[in-house]
């Protein structure tokens, strides 16, 4: 069996090194022997993203991410299949923005986003940016710790009865007012914690690809593997961050 | 221009300088900041006393190397020289910078060599009316501060719009991030590498500047540098390299060194890393600017050094050390091609901190292209150090050094064990971030046995 890893826009949405999450996701599956595919798609290419059983994203600058905004309109059918038929779907910032049914600038320009959950994101002055600690949502990680680093300076806030990845502990995380970081909606996730997120939470990481298994097997086991180091990583942002704690 | 509050300023930061020192502390910033209260135009006093014999440096990387180097070559052309050297590149670190430089009537025909952080450029350009600025480049660095690298081009290009009528701009003509921000109708002239061993037709490093910034169209390259340096070309609107009047011929590695033709003469740097080209060449085209006589440059641009910490090559008790900055991923990747080239067994220290220094968000190692290092059979042994030891650790972990990597903490303590353990005839190479960088040099110094191997010439204490 092949797990197949589609990384959406690498070329385009990369701005915060979140391709990092690539790599943890694929090294995981290969460490537990599975055979993994890691395809890029961009602008203009055909694909079937519903042959995937992971979709990545990462986050662009505004120049970036408006041309991404248009291609991805373009597949939005494509998505409702793939989310249909259990497609893992992980975006970070500037994707995870245009999941949502708009972006609206501070300029007052609205980018359409593909509306596959319901929330949407307004541009601030102030970029919210720092070390996020936050305590995952998520049924079957309830209890457990995220962390990260966001800097954006969109506010996103959640329709009625969505509900957050997380809930912050330290850090802004959507919008800084309700304390919510993040999306997270049968197998769409969407965050703000930018970068190799996954390198420092290999919780969350094997979630996804248990998540994402369940494509082939009733009954998907990884291996557990040895994350002291990434723990470490993990507990040392919460040692170091947790004391201060800013609103 | 008040000059009471001008001498006033002047007199009681000079007090307050002196209460610092005797206290113990270097003070690079309070003693600019009470002057600039006392009298908020001071720049523009000392601008119109130096009259304009000012260079400004700006950009992400290489600004401390480039005004070293010039430094260095208006210091051998006999003039006195105002500098920060000790990279206080803010405003106020800039005004201290003026206030122990200062001597009165004297300071007829000194020369100022600044560098200056891009977002203070702007409140500078004007006041101190330089001969020239020098744009080094812009790459993604230090994004908890800026946010975009989009934000940081525009501020330095909105300063250079406001630029006065005579400064001569300097600008990179490889980076289009820099030459989209060449303001019409005033005076530029280019610098750019026009020929080099290390170029490539098409590569995947991390591009910042793959779309025209004019036209948001993707670049077109028929060569690239490195980062998003090149020739490159807008097939839409037309945005592409300018010619350099400055251009570098015939870039190639010679004995750990550089090598390089410019306009019929001979360039050489002590250091094996591109990028210096660049700092060299931006050097040298101030310092021509400013009049340095043709043949005391020729004689200093035979035999640059880079400045302290950048690309150091040491010899430590008969073992090989190379100590460098890393501070972003162009940066990290340049250093690894180096590496790369090394014929000895090859040992890495990396020491990764968040301090704010640093820059608090360190997933740009993941940009990093250290995954290509796995070709390189000679590499024997990596450790990871810093406040942010862990996160290195996983990095190379997955980048599949897991078996040869150990995470230790005390950057300071990893440095001596790694060089306990390097055998004979190995090479060592330590890549720190800014706040361990003069730290672990200074305790290599202190230990009483260290001979730098190239003469750092031109070389002063600097800061990123």
């Amino acid at each position: 069996m092949k797990l197949k890893i589609a990384h959406l826009y690498p070329d385009l949405l990369e701005v915060y090194s979140d391709r990092g999450n690539v790599t943890v996701l694929k090294r995981r599956a290969e460490w537990r022997g599975f055979d993994v595919e890691v395809k890029a798609i961009s602008i203009g290419d055909t694909a079937d993203l519903s042959e995937y059983d992971i979709l990545f994203s990462g986050g662009g600058e505004d120049r970036e991410q408006s041309i991404v905004a248009d291609d991805l309109l373009r597949r939005r059918s494509a998505f409702e299949k793939a989310i249909a038929e259990g497609t893992v779907i992980l975006t970070i910032c500037g994707s995870y923005q245009l999941l949502g049914r708009y972006f609206e600038t501070i300029g007052g320009k609205r980018i359409e986003g593909l509306g596959l959950v319901d929330f949407f994101t307004v541009g601030g002055t102030k970029r919210l940016v720092g070390n996020t600690i936050g305590n995952l949502q998520i049924e079957g990680l309830a209890g457990n710790t995220i962390v990260g680093y966001e800097n954006h300076s969109g506010r996103t806030y959640l329709g009625e009865g969505v509900k957050p990845l997380a809930v912050m502990t330290n850090g802004f995380g959507n919008n800084g007012e309700d304390r919510f970081e993040g999306v997270a909606q049968g197998t769409v996730f969407g965050t703000y914690m930018h970068g190799p997120l996954l390198s420092k939470n290999p919780h969350f990481a094997d979630f996804l690809l248990r998540l994402a298994l369940y494509r082939h097997t009733e009954d998907p086991v990884l291996i557990p593997l040895d994350d002291t180091w990434e723990m470490r990583a993990h507990q040392q942002i919460i040692e170091k961050y947790s004391q201060t704690v800013r609103v | 221009m008040n000059r009471l509050r001008f001498f006033l300023a002047i007199n009681v930061s000079k007090f307050v300088k002196q209460i610092l020192r005797l206290t113990g502390r270097k003070g690079t910033t309070l003693p600019g900041a009470i002057a600039l209260r006392i009298c908020p135009d001071i720049l523009s006093h000392f601008g119109s006393k130096l009259n304009g014999n000012v260079v400004l440096i700006t950009g992400t990387n290489g600004k401390t190397t480039t005004s070293n180097l010039l430094t260095h070559f208006l210091r051998k052309d006999g003039r006195a020289i105002i500098s920060n050297s000790l990279g206080a590149n803010l405003i106020q670190g800039i005004v201290t910078t003026f206030l122990d430089g200062y001597k009165g009537k004297a300071a007829d025909g000194q020369a100022v060599v600044l560098e200056v952080d891009e977002a203070t450029i702007g409140k500078v350009i004007q006041p101190l009316h330089p001969n020239a600025v020098v744009v080094t480049n812009f790459f993604r660095d230090q994004m908890d501060r800026y946010g975009e690298v989009d934000t940081v081009v525009e501020l330095v290009g909105n300063a250079l719009k406001k630029a006065p009528d005579h400064t001569m701009l300097i600008l990179n003509a490889d980076d289009p991030l820099v030459s989209s921000i060449a303001p019409e109708g005033k005076r530029v002239i280019w610098y750019g590498i026009n020929s080099s061993d290390f170029s490539a037709e098409d590569h995947n490093e991390v591009k910042d500047g793959k779309f025209c910034r004019t036209c948001s169209s993707p670049l077109h390259y028929t060569q690239y540098h490195y980062g998003q340096l090149g020739f490159y070309r807008c097939l839409t609107c037309g945005f592409q390299r300018a010619n350099p009047d400055y251009a570098a011929e015939r870039v190639r590695l010679h004995e750990e060194g550089i090598l390089f033709e410019l306009k019929g003469d001979v360039g050489r740097i002590n250091s094996p890393a591109l990028y210096n080209v660049y700092n060299a060449l931006a050097a040298i085209t101030a310092a021509n600017l400013m009049g340095v006589k043709r043949e005391v440059l020729r004689e200093e641009m035979s035999s640059m050094a880079t400045g302290l910490g950048r690309m150091e090559r040491m010899n430590i008790a008969g073992k090989h050390v190379m100590l460098t900055l890393v501070k972003n991923p162009t940066g990290f990747n340049q250093v690894l091609s180096v590496v790369q080239q090394e014929t000895r067994p090859a040992h890495l220290v990396v020491v990764l901190n968040d301090h704010y220094a640093d820059g608090t968000d360190v997933s740009w190692i993941w940009d990093t292209n250290i995954e290509k290092l796995r070709k390189m059979s000679r590499l024997q042994r990596i450790w990871a150090t810093g406040t942010r030891a862990f996160d290195m650790g996983v990095r190379l972990k997955y980048a599949g050094f897991g078996d040869i990597t150990e995470v230790m903490e005390g950057d300071i303590r990893t440095v001596d064990h790694a060089l306990a353990e390097l055998p004979e005839g190995h090479l060592l190479y330590i890549l720190s971030t800014y706040t361990s960088l003069y730290a672990i040099r200074d305790h290599l110094l202190a230990k009483g046995r260290i001979e730098v191997e190239a003469k750092n010439r031109a070389s002063v204490p600097g800061s990123a």
